[in-house]
């Protein structure tokens, strides 16, 4: 089968038919006519504001700061008077009413003056797929814009603070040198009653309580032998005093002896008449012994008067030992006394002498810790140094610098360029994928179905070789449409030089494995289509997923990681990145070739396997 | 799918018995003169049989009809043979050899409807067809006139396709499958939608290029008197088996002898039964109320006979007829249906 002939065929029939006419050439341009157009804007420009939503539940000083931030890149529609406005917000966001929607909570200056961090809640219209992230992405600047100016003023009163600290810091110094000060007058008054201390002579004292408590045991052995003497004549005292009540008694009994020899004399004179002179002799003799008994009686009662005087005196006697006697007991007693003040005087001393060790344990400590006292204020003295110079370094600093260290300066490398220039290296593939795919797809169900292929059949054409053939036909009658994108985008946009024969080449090899490989599948589809309309069906339902997962819409980092891989895994995504490194980047991607190569190579296969298959359909 | 029987089908040689009319079996020594030879082909659809022990040979020369209601079998039959379909179970072979890329590029299928680029001018339509085969340059030119002249094509040769009349249409639809000089032609309903005197037109046109080529032609239709006029031996095709085989006339002896139909007033049929029985030819008389059927091999020799035998008796003729047997009564009496009913009925069930 000649390719010539093919191509011939299939250029004339398209030439001639107004339909393909137009989808090869006016449909093209019109794409890139209204593309241009939608995308015409640079982007650098702003976009248009976007209505936000506002419910302020604060309504404080630094709520206003932050919806002045934010009303300055959009429209701030205040629904801060509607009762329950987040709920109203909340509503009209999901309405589609607003873009977006701010919820100040009450408390918002309150809660930062506390250092609480504070939560806003933005309701995001995220179907506006577009729009959304740019929204969320300035409400988030306009938020760190807000945080910033509040931070930084938080933090000239931290730096305040700190120089106040700084101040106090001088004067905790002042007090370290006086302490330091107080801490060496310590050091040396405890050197000296640790000397004095160290000085005490406790044996002395001792050897002086032993003599005094010899002495007093002699005292009381003196004392004791009085006190026993005193005893032994109180006993023997006792014994005359006896004798003498015995004496007294026996006199007493002598005088009742006399007194009855008395008695009985005066009755026996009474009885006798001594005027009769018989009896006056008898009665003068009695008379003279009543005299005597008297004179005895006297005697006697003398005697008792005397024993009586001297029981007396020994009573007094007596009386002056029992005091002697007690005297003794209460010296004796008082030597007790000394003895347990002596006693005293040994614990006290032993005392004294465990209290100068504790003493002079506890100066040592003392002295020690007025020393590291000493050392530390030399170390406090550093450290508060140390800590105002930080503080000076940290005071010194810019407080924006504090807050946000890090500053973004962007710079747009394709500053000019407007979207339509960054999408049009995307768009020529795109094109030329839904123009190859309906082509080719409708076009063989054409022939399917008005049984022109059939004859190709009975002709025995090889299956691969018609395959072949009728994808490289395909590719060779669109390879004009290539011409025509590719100059439209040098000439009238401005894509890349024209006079750039190399990025030319580059860039149409580019597009035609790229038809190569739509064409095929274009066959493919065909093959399995009854229709054309099935096969335009087919094609947009093949090519749409394409065009959404080759990350011209959507960039590749929003889709999930199998979209990913199958996005990858299609044609169309190598011929964007050709695309773009040729004319965005102007650094051709030869390897890419390779992949549509493959793609080019799989896609035939597919493609002479599918007429294969569907040969003996109807 | 079904499951492919292997059937071998030696050299030139057709071992099977296709229908009512014994078909020629050439001995095996002998060369295949056949263009084509199917043994129990068979071919199955879901739900459907197309053929079913389908066995024919068509032998090389002339035009060879192929008769059936639609849905027949014809078109399977010509799809197995031009490759684009394959047999369930059976074998075949195309001018003695086995079927093969090489054996079916001798084939030239012009199929019922028009298969060609209707954008594409005669010329350029020829031209292509001629690419498949191989035929380009020159050579493609001048057998591309050429064809547009044997064909009646001159005026339209740089006409587009889709601009010509239908009849023009069928002739560039032939042309395209006589480009390379085709052993074996199909023609499948050749003439299906033309008016009559176009139909005509391309009567001679296939007879002529059966006459001045050395091609087997292989026409398929429902039309009976397009196969009675074109053909030298038909195949009647009825239920995906070959019905019956023949020449016309061989056919048509299988539906019955001729008929003479005559009625008379007063239609005294029972006295003159037994005289016309008495002439020689006369094989059957039947008698209804509405005439005496007089069945013979050649009907229109008895009428004077017949005739004068009413005349004696007095019997006043008002009618007079003499039927013979056409080939859609072969088909009514093989199959008990008329063949353009059964294509009615074939149609409406397809549809």
């Amino acid at each position: 089968m000649k390719l010539l002939a093919e191509v011939e065929k299939d250029g004339k029939t398209f030439l001639r038919e107004r339909r393909t006419l137009i989808l090869l050439i006016a449909a093209p341009l019109i794409v890139l006519l209204v593309l241009a157009g939608v995308f015409g804007k640079a982007t650098t420009e702003k976009a248009l504001p976007t209505s936000i939503g506002l419910c302020d539940l604060d309504q404080s000083e630094a709520s206003a700061l932050f919806v002045d931030s934010v009303s300055s890149h959009s429209n701030i529609i205040d629904h801060s008077d509607e009762e329950n406005c987040g709920s109203f917000v909340h509503s009209q966001v999901s309405q589609g009413k607003l873009s977006a929607a701010i919820i100040i909570p009450k408390g918002f200056q309150e809660g930062i003056a506390d250092g609480v961090s504070q939560n806003m809640t933005v309701f995001l219209d995220n179907s506006r797929v577009q729009i959304s992230p740019s929204v969320e992405a300035f409400l988030k600047a306009a938020a760190q814009g807000t945080g910033q100016e509040i931070g930084s003023g938080f933090i000239l009163s931290v730096w305040a603070r700190l120089d106040n600290a700084s101040a106090q810091l001088d004067s905790i110094l002042v007090d370290v040198h006086a302490s330091r000060a107080k801490a060496l007058e310590i050091q040396a008054s405890i050197n000296e009653t640790y000397s004095s201390l160290s000085s005490l002579d406790f044996a002395t004292l001792t050897t002086q309580l032993d003599a005094a408590n010899s002495t007093l045991d002699g005292t009381v052995l003196q004392l004791q032998a009085a006190q026993s003497n005193l005893t032994l004549m109180q006993y023997k005292m006792e014994s005359y005093d006896e004798e003498l009540t015995q004496t007294e008694y026996d006199l007493l009994r002598m005088r009742a002896v006399l007194e009855n020899a008395s008695g009985s004399i005066s009755n026996a004179s009474a009885s006798i008449d001594c005027s009769n002179p018989i009896f006056i002799p008898y009665c003068i003799s009695l008379a003279s012994m009543n005299a005597s008994i008297s004179s005895a009686i006297s005697d006697v009662d003398l005697r008792i008067s005397k024993i009586n005087a001297t029981r007396a005196e020994l009573r007094e006697i007596n009386s002056t030992m029992d005091e002697f006697r007690a005297n003794i007991a209460t010296s004796l007693s008082e030597t007790e006394d000394v003895r347990a003040r002596i006693s005293n005087m040994y614990s006290f001393v032993s005392s004294l002498e465990e209290s100068r060790e504790e003493s002079l344990s506890t100066m040592r400590e003392i002295n020690s810790s007025a020393a590291q006292l000493v050392s530390k204020s030399d170390d406090l003295e550093i450290l508060i140094l140390s800590s105002k110079a930080q503080i000076r370094e940290i005071t010194s600093r810019d407080a924006i610098s504090v807050i946000a260290p890090i500053l973004f300066s962007s710079q747009n490398i394709f500053s000019s360029r407007t979207f339509f220039d960054f999408l049009l290296p995307s768009l020529i593939p795109l094109i030329l994928m839904f123009v190859s795919l309906f082509l080719a797809s409708t076009s063989l169900v054409r022939e399917k179905n008005s049984l022109t292929l059939e004859r190709v059949y009975v002709a025995q054409v090889p299956l691969w070789e018609y395959a072949l053939t009728k994808i490289a036909s395909y590719t060779i009658v669109l390879s004009p449409e290539v011409l025509l994108l590719l100059l439209t985008a040098a000439l009238v946009y401005g894509a890349f030089p024209l006079t750039d024969t190399p990025l030319l080449i580059f860039l149409s090899v580019a597009l035609l494995l790229l038809l190569f490989a739509f064409n095929a599948l274009g066959i493919v589809i065909a093959a399995f289509s009854e229709s054309e309309a099935t096969a335009f069906l087919a094609s947009l339902v093949i090519g749409l997923p394409l065009l959404f997962m080759s990350g011209i819409l959507f960039p590749f980092e929003f889709m999930p990681a199998p979209i990913v891989l199958l996005g990858q895994a299609t044609p169309l995504t190598p011929a964007i990145t050709a695309m773009q490194s040729g004319i965005l980047y102007a650094t051709p991607n030869f390897s890419i070739f390779i992949t549509l190569i493959i793609y080019d190579i799989v896609l035939a296969v597919l493609a002479a396997g599918a007429l294969y298959a569907t040969k003996g359909r109807g | 799918m079904a499951r492919r029987k292997k059937v071998e089908l030696p050299p030139g040689q057709i071992s099977g018995q296709a229908g009512p009319a014994a078909q020629p079996s050439p001995s095996p020594s002998a060369p295949s003169s056949y263009a084509v030879e199917a043994l129990e082909l068979v071919k199955t659809y879901p739900g459907k049989v197309t053929l079913f022990n389908f066995s024919l040979n068509i032998p090389e020369g002339g035009i060879f009809g192929l008769l059936g209601p639609n849905g027949a079998g014809k078109s399977t039959f010509i799809r197995i043979l031009s490759g684009l379909e394959k047999e369930d179970s059976g074998a075949f072979r195309i001018f003695g050899q086995r079927p093969s890329a090489e054996s079916r590029r001798r084939i030239g299928v012009a199929p019922q409807e028009n298969c060609f680029h209707p954008l594409l001018t005669c010329m350029e339509n020829l031209l292509y067809y001629g690419a498949l085969y191989g035929i380009t340059g020159k050579k493609a030119k001048e057998r591309a006139q050429e064809l547009i002249n044997q064909l009646g094509l001159a005026d339209k040769k740089n006409v587009q396709a889709s601009f010509m009349s239908g009849g023009m249409k069928r002739r560039l639809n032939l042309a395209c499958a006589l480009m390379h000089e085709p052993r074996l032609i199909i023609l499948d309903e050749p003439t299906t939608g033309l008016d009559p005197s176009t139909r005509r037109q391309l009567w001679e046109t296939v007879t002529r290029i059966a006459a001045t080529t050395n091609a087997t032609v292989i026409l398929t239709t429902h039309y009976m008197e397009e196969a009675e006029a074109l053909c030298g031996k038909i195949a009647f095709v009825n239920k995906g088996q070959v019905a019956a085989y023949g020449t016309p006339r061989e056919l048509k002896r299988l539906a019955g002898r001729e008929l003479l139909k005559m009625k008379s007033v007063p239609g005294d049929y029972a006295k003159l039964e037994p005289l016309i029985k008495k002439l020689p030819g006369a094989e059957t008389i039947t008698v209804t109320e509405h005439g005496i059927v007089v069945e013979a091999e050649d009907a229109a020799a008895l009428v004077s006979a017949v005739t004068q035998i009413f005349m004696d008796n007095s019997e006043k003729i008002i009618e007079l007829s003499v039927s013979r047997p056409s080939l859609e009564d072969v088909f009514l009496k093989l199959t008990g249906a008329q063949l353009k009913e059964a294509t009615k009925n074939e149609a409406a069930g397809g549809s």
